[in-house]
Parts: structure tokens; sequence; C-alpha cells
């Protein structure tokens, strides 16, 4: 077999690796240690609570330096005024949130989600569990 | 008769000399706006910051996003979602490119719901994308949305959809 045939193969060989390879480093595999930084508001202990409500197979750890991910992001919430109670008849808040899933052996950010409702039946609650619901998703489809 | 003569010549000199004191700067300034305009010319032989701006951004490049009071976090959820070729890092010593810029939001007041009956926001967006190596600023984006959808989540997409468009070549 010539020289030249050899390093085709090979070629051939190595590249679905490295494909896979670049896969792997977006997945975000079920069971994995993930570290949420302070948000703004609290929004840290809203998205715990949302992972445990929606079954979201993390494991939420405390130290990061246990963590293969991190979660930062941010929150912002504005309660109904008197102007919207009446002119539009809703008491509920507006919400908006935006995480982002870094991966911190590579340092590249692997996920990232952001919602926003406008009349937000459970405040921050339901923002976290919409982000809780699609990173699921997310780890589900093993992408 | 001779004095009003040797008057009516005083007076004509004296106007003659007045008017040549005025004409005289006048005359001289073509010369100092030459001499103003030659010392510029030297500091203008350089390429145009435009030309500069149209430099090529590879697909796939690493992009580090500055903390912009949160905005940060909707770029990038933006970004994943609109499908933009660049991979965000969190740290800018890894990164080819970096993302700063400001964001400012308006909630709609009592008026905007009563006479427009709409409660959404104004939102705009400004975002510089500049190559770490070089400094300079290689795109640039501006976005005003008077009604925005979907608060800073709408002006993030718009901010992705036209970096995509650059990279892809499309802008």
């Amino acid at each position: 077999m010539s020289g030249k045939t050899l390093s085709f193969l090979l070629l051939l060989t190595l590249a679905p690796v490295s494909g896979l390879a670049q896969d792997v480093a977006k997945t975000i595999p079920a069971g994995s240690k993930v570290f949420i930084n302070p948000m703004k508001d609290g929004f840290e202990k809203d998205l715990g609570a949302a992972f445990e409500a929606k079954k979201v197979p993390l494991e939420v750890v405390t130290e990061k330096e246990k963590a293969d991910f991190e979660i930062s992001g941010t929150s912002e919430s504005k309660k109904a005024g008197v102007a919207k109670i009446l002119i539009m008849g809703s008491v509920h808040s507006s919400e908006q949130a935006s995480i982002t899933i870094t991966n911190l052996k590579t340092g590249e950010a692997v996920w990232a989600y952001s919602v926003n409702k406008t009349n937000s039946a459970h405040g921050k609650r339901s923002t976290a569990e919409a982000c809780a619901k699609h990173l699921k998703e997310k780890i589900d489809s093993k992408k | 008769m001779f004095h009003r003569i040797s008057c009516l010549l005083l007076f004509l000199s004296a106007f003659a000399t007045g008017t040549f004191a005025q004409t005289t700067p006048s005359s001289t300034t073509p010369a100092a706006s030459e001499q103003s305009a030659s010392k510029p010319a030297d500091v203008i032989d350089k390429e145009p910051p435009a030309e500069l701006s149209k430099e090529k951004i590879p697909a796939g490049s690493k992009v580090y996003i500055a903390p912009l009071k949160g905005y940060e976090s909707f770029l990038t959820a933006a970004f994943i979602k609109k499908g933009t070729p660049v991979v965000v890092v969190n740290n800018p010593e890894m990164a080819d490119y970096e993302i700063s810029g400001v964001s400012e939001s308006h909630q709609a007041g009592w008026a905007k719901m009563l006479f427009l009956g709409s409660e959404q926001s104004n939102e705009q967006a400004s975002v510089v994308m500049t190559k770490m190596k070089t400094g300079v600023a290689v795109w640039g984006y501006n976005v005003n949305k008077t009604n925005s959808y979907k608060g800073k989540q709408s002006s993030s997409e718009a901010c992705a959809k036209h970096l995509k468009a650059r990279i892809e070549g499309r802008e």
C-alpha cells in the first residue's frame, strides 16, 4: 500500500473523530456537576428550585472547583403598576431572564437561553422553570 | 480753490491707504490657508478606518463578551438561538475578538398603555466587536425597538442576526 493511500485512510479515520470531539465539547452529559453563580435578586435560588421541580438531570454543587459547568446569568423583574392593573387589567409582573452554561474545562459557552414573560403567573418561578425545562430538553437530546 | 483740491487729494490718499490696509490681510489669507491645509495632509495620509472594518471575521472565531450589566447573557443566548458561527468564551485571553457595548431599556408608562394600548418596552442597544490582536473594531451594530416584543431578547437577537450576516458575507 502506497504512502498516499495510507495518508488518505488516516485522514478518513480522523475526520469523523475530530467532528465528534467538537460535538462532545458542546454536549451537557446527564449527571454533570454544575455551579450556579450568584445572580441579581437571588435568581440562582429560583433556578436551583426549578431544576428540582422539572427534574433536570444535573447535580448542583456549592463549590465551583468541584463543578464541570457553571451557570451565570441575569434576571429582571417589574411588578405591575397602577396603570397596568387599571388599564391592562393585569396584576402579573413582567419578567425576563437569561442564563449561560459554560464548560469550565474549555471555557466555552455550551448553551444559553433567554426568556421574557410580559404577564408572569408565578413571577421569577415561571422564568426559572422555563430555563430549567429547556435545559432538560437540551440534556435529553444529547446534542 | 487750491485748498479744496489739496483736501480732496488728501482724502483720496487716506481712503486709498485705508482700503489697502483692509485688503492686505485678505490677500494673505489664501497663503495662510494653504499653509494650514498642508499641515493636516501629513496626518490624513493613512488608510481610512472604514476600510479596516471590512476585514473578514472567520466562522468559528472565539469571542469574549465583556460584562454589559447582564446583557452579555442575552447576547450569548441570541448567538446560540440564531446559529451565529462564533464560540463564546469566558476568558478574554482565549478570545480572538471582544464584544463590548451598552443597552438601555424603558418600560411602558401609563400614557403608552392608555393611548397606544401597548405595555411593551423600548429597547436600544449598541455593540462593537474588536479584534484582540490589533484592537481594530471590525463590526458594530445599533438597534432600537420602540415596542420590543420580547424585551432585551429581541434587541440581542437583532444583533446576533446581523453578526451572522456579517460573518457569512451577506452584509
